[in-house]
């Protein structure tokens, strides 16, 4: 047997770690306590793409909520229940483009409410404004409430410190810029991964846009991957 | 997808926890034994395998069969463990351990000969240090039995990108048998 054949043959027939007793009960009551979503799930009705373009802001509060809320890093919770606290679309018909900002708040308790997830949004900004939230990815805050549960934040928090008017403003100046910087392809783009968005998947890209100001956005842009590279096989 | 697996996707669409039982029965174990290999330990394997249908659970209403089931499913799991990885790396980063001796211990498995073991043996350890995106490729295609095309599809690559990936991973291993 030549040595292709023989490493081919080793791989192929390689062992299979003995699954832990229990696994399998542990999953079937997790069937039983939860729901199946029959439909779209909350979370990705509120990532949908509108159009053209995936805010940044709203991959990265996706982030947070799945893997930082609502405990300590490393233990992911289930999130029962997500209350989006704002959103801010611009709509740019020529190009094609929709740009959204959003804000969200998961929680493992069933019960959480709007007010709770306003509550717990603004003593998060009182932590950020006294230094005490960490951005542990661009765009991804977090901190320990005085509950002592963590909280995580996708976005920038300035924007939890204006008021919806300040916020859309400060917003439409900022989108403007970008899409004029996008029409005229002075941007920089990166493949990040394929992520599942209603079920088909779609390229993930990170867009990078420096504005007149000297800051740096990115932004996320999804494209559809097309049919013919899903077909079943 | 065998006509099996698309009747219990239609049947928990509709809510059916029997339905969702039977799928997970079909394939815990083998998403288990993925996540196993990958991330180095028992305890990890067992969450990010429960992260990984529950996130199933929550996103098959939205799953229109364009690929197959257990390619959807061993993307949602390769993601799981991505997510994961990153998280380590942060904080308390595991090692991969020697996977194969558990299985070894308890399973002697199809290798006979103890020469022929040890080779084996061999061949899983240089495969734990191959970089990440080749030991995807060997993880995903050997390990879990899913095509070229399939493996492409749960990174996300290209398939011409696997093969060469592969080429590059047997160049490697063939390294480790001659010495």
């Amino acid at each position: 047997m030549n040595t292709e054949k023989k490493i081919d043959q080793i791989l192929r027939i390689a062992p299979k770690p003995q699954v832990s007793d229990g696994l399998l009960d542990k999953l079937q009551a997790d069937v039983s306590a939860g729901d199946i979503k029959t439909q779209r799930s909350a979370l990705r009705r509120w990532f949908a793409p509108a159009g053209g373009a995936i805010s940044r802001w709203r991959v990265a509060a996706a982030i947070a909520i799945m893997v930082l809320l609502p405990l300590s890093y490393g233990a992911t919770k289930t999130v029962k229940r997500i209350i989006k606290t704002f959103e801010v679309k611009f709509e740019y018909p020529e190009g094609g483009g929709v740009y959204g900002v959003g804000g969200a708040i998961g929680s493992s308790e069933p019960n959480f409410t709007e007010e709770d997830a306003l509550e717990k949004q603004q003593e998060f900004y009182q932590l950020y404004k006294q230094g005490k939230a960490e951005e542990v990815e661009p765009g991804v805050w977090v901190a320990t409430l005085s509950n002592g549960k963590g909280f995580g934040y996708g976005g920038d928090p300035e924007m939890l410190g204006l008021s919806e008017a300040e916020r859309k403003e400060f917003l439409k100046k900022q989108f403007d810029e970008i899409h004029e910087l996008r029409k005229a392809g002075k941007f920089e783009r990166t493949f990040i991964k394929v992520i599942e968005v209603n079920g088909a998947p779609h390229r993930l890209y990170e867009d990078s846009f420096t504005l007149s100001n000297g800051k740096v956005i990115k932004m996320g842009a999804g494209e559809p991957v097309k049919d013919d590279e899903d077909d079943e096989n | 997808m065998d006509n099996q697996i698309k009747s219990l996707c239609r049947r928990i669409k509709k809510a059916d926890k029997n339905a969702a039982s039977e799928l997970l029965k079909i394939y815990y174990a083998d998403i288990y034994s993925y996540l196993r290999r990958l991330c180095g330990s028992r305890h990890d394997a067992e969450d990010l395998t429960q992260q990984t249908f529950l996130k199933v659970w929550s996103s098959l209403g939205s799953f229109k069969g364009r690929s197959k089931f257990s390619t959807w499913l061993h993307r949602i799991a390769y993601n799981t463990y991505i997510d994961w990885q990153r998280r380590n790396v942060r904080g308390t980063q595991s090692r991969p351990d020697q996977w194969w001796k558990e299985c070894v211990d308890t399973n002697p498995g199809p290798f006979a000969k103890v020469a022929e073991l040890q080779l084996a043996q061999r061949m899983y350890e240089a495969v734990d240090q191959l970089d990440e995106n080749k030991k995807h490729i060997v993880h995903l295609h050997y390990y879990q039995g899913l095509s070229i095309r399939e493996t492409a599809k749960v990174l996300g690559i290209a398939t011409g990108t696997v093969k060469y990936r592969l080429r590059e991973v047997f160049k490697i291993l063939k390294t480790k048998i001659i010495v």
